[in-house]
């Protein structure tokens, strides 16, 4: 991979992953993105796999009898 | 950390705590079992969790980010005192990482690759295939990829939750997830989910 790609995409996925970029070098990125297929592709590929674990969000529930102990320390205060 | 009795904490904090805290209860344990990557340990942390943060509640400052707060709790609570007790998770070779692209292994696969919907063969993994291959990461990946997208916290949470600097939080994400992507492209292959990759043996090494 070029450096320029490299270096793009590792942006890329910064802005993916919801950080500030400033505005100027955004449009740098874009620009790339815009003309080099492999990093949009790529960029794609990231995206793809990043909504694929999120799938995982709010898949598992705090068992019942685990959730009763902790409201417990509430009622009763915690363990000395 | 001092101990300090619950009497200290005021009727105030106690309500908001049990008002705040307990709706991420589920969060806390999702966290949990990936870090512990089992049921029995995950529930230990979770109470040993819930137990600090009540503890300590007074120093929490409202306005700021509980769940990241219970979160930076939970980790250090376990890596003080839970994985002392697991085994020690396998690395990943520096090879494995650099090398792995799964772009290129999409491209091998369907020379028409053109777009995003062709990732679409690891849509086909079910949920238990995703946790299969993170609980298979080495912890400081797995908690980067956890924090990260499972979790949704931001590069500057995940410094403050694994309190390590903001660059290292970026290098290990960059390489969990070239790692992950790895091992779901090999179950992908290993289900037959990405036909005509049978031959096996070629890629790992």
């Amino acid at each position: 991979m070029k450096e320029q790609c490299r270096k793009s995409l590792e942006i890329a996925v910064q802005i993916l992953d919801g950080q500030d970029v400033p505005h100027e070098e955004r449009l740098t990125i874009e620009a790339h993105l815009d003309e080099c297929a492999p990093c949009f592709e790529r960029l794609g590929v990231e995206r793809d796999v990043k909504n694929l674990i999120a799938r995982l969000q709010g898949s598992t529930q705090c068992p019942d009898h685990l959730r009763s102990k902790i409201t417990a320390i509430f009622h009763e205060g915690p363990p000395t | 950390m001092a101990r300090r009795p619950a009497a200290e904490l005021s009727a105030d904090d106690k309500k908001r705590f049990q008002e705040e805290a307990l709706p991420l209860l589920d969060s806390l344990y999702g966290g949990a079992l990936r870090m512990t990557r089992n049921p029995a340990d995950a529930e230990d942390l979770i109470q040993e969790t819930m137990l600090r943060a009540y503890r300590s509640f007074d120093r929490f400052e409202p306005g700021t980010n509980l769940k990241a707060w219970l979160f930076r709790i939970m980790t250090n609570a376990y890596i003080n005192t839970y994985r002392k007790k697991q085994r020690e998770p396998q690395k990943v070779s520096q090879d494995e990482v650099e090398d792995f692209d799964l772009y290129q292994e999409l491209k091998d696969h369907d020379p028409q690759f053109s777009a995003t919907p062709e990732t679409i063969v690891l849509d086909s993994l079910v949920d238990s295939d995703i946790t299969d291959a993170i609980d298979d990461l080495p912890e400081q990946f797995r908690l980067a990829v956890v924090l990260s997208d499972v979790e949704g916290f931001t590069y500057a949470e995940m410094a403050e939750i694994m309190d390590v600097p903001m660059g290292t939080v970026m290098s290990r994400l960059h390489r969990g997830r070239k790692a992950l992507q790895k091992r779901l492209w090999d179950l992908a292959r290993d289900r037959g989910i990405v036909k005509g990759t049978t031959d096996g043996g070629s890629a790992d090494g």
